[in-house]
């Protein structure tokens, strides 16, 4: 069998398969108009490093999107670097310093809602690093931060700064070690 | 009578598959987090 590729009817290798890099790990179904939505058994000893993404939802306003670790609400700190606006660009910046949760996680809005998050180590009992894109409506940028509590945690909490969210799905996908 | 805009709409919290209205102690959380959630800064 010649990795990556497979054929039809071919034998699923332990060597093969344990050459996949990214396997979901679990896939919620977002709500109407909810105020947070929680994702519990995301983490585990399986993985070290994770990708979480929502895609086909919406916002009932525009809104940033914020992301928690388990019920922590201490410890996040994070930079976005972003153009302003897309008419002008000018390089800007936001942070959380010590902050309730990472803000500027994603944005979500009537017409859309996204986010894209890795974050490393969060099952660890160590602190949890994250990087992230931001894709606006008016401007977007790049993300990246720590959540200095060196516990581990299994679940996550996603929630806008204002306003709901509706729908689409939430993906948790695992780095394989 | 009420309007539309008067009727404050129940907060809801999903956790997996259930969605449910928060508790007095979640929305009193909740409003804590909302009111420390900044807004991204302008271009300087």
């Amino acid at each position: 069998m010649t990795f990556p590729v497979f054929a039809s009817g071919d034998v699923l290798n332990a060597s093969d398969m344990n050459g996949v890099g990214l396997w979901l790990v679990k896939s919620q179904a977002v709500g109407t108009g909810v105020s947070s939505v929680t994702v519990t058994g995301a983490f585990s000893a399986d993985y070290d490093s994770y990708m979480v993404t929502w895609t086909g939802g919406t916002g009932s306003t525009g809104q940033l999107l914020q992301f928690q670790l388990g019920a922590s609400t201490t410890g996040y700190y994070n930079v976005l670097m972003y153009g302003a606006t897309y008419t002008t660009p000018t390089p800007t910046g936001g942070s959380t310093n010590n902050g309730a949760a990472w803000n500027f996680a994603g944005w979500s809005d009537t017409n859309y809602g996204y986010l894209e998050m890795r974050l490393f180590g969060p099952f660890l009992a160590r602190y949890t690093g994250m990087s992230n894109s931001y894709m606006g409506s008016t401007n977007a940028g790049t993300g990246a931060g720590t959540h200095q509590v060196a516990t581990s945690y299994s679940s996550f909490v996603l929630y806008p700064n204002a306003g709901t969210l509706t729908g689409g799905t939430i993906r948790v996908y695992g780095f394989r070690n | 009578m009420s309007t539309d805009s008067e009727i404050k709409k129940p907060l809801l919290i999903q956790i997996d598959d259930e969605v449910r209205e928060m508790t007095p102690e979640e929305i009193a959380a909740y409003e804590a987090l909302i009111a420390d959630s900044p807004a991204l800064p302008s271009a300087e």
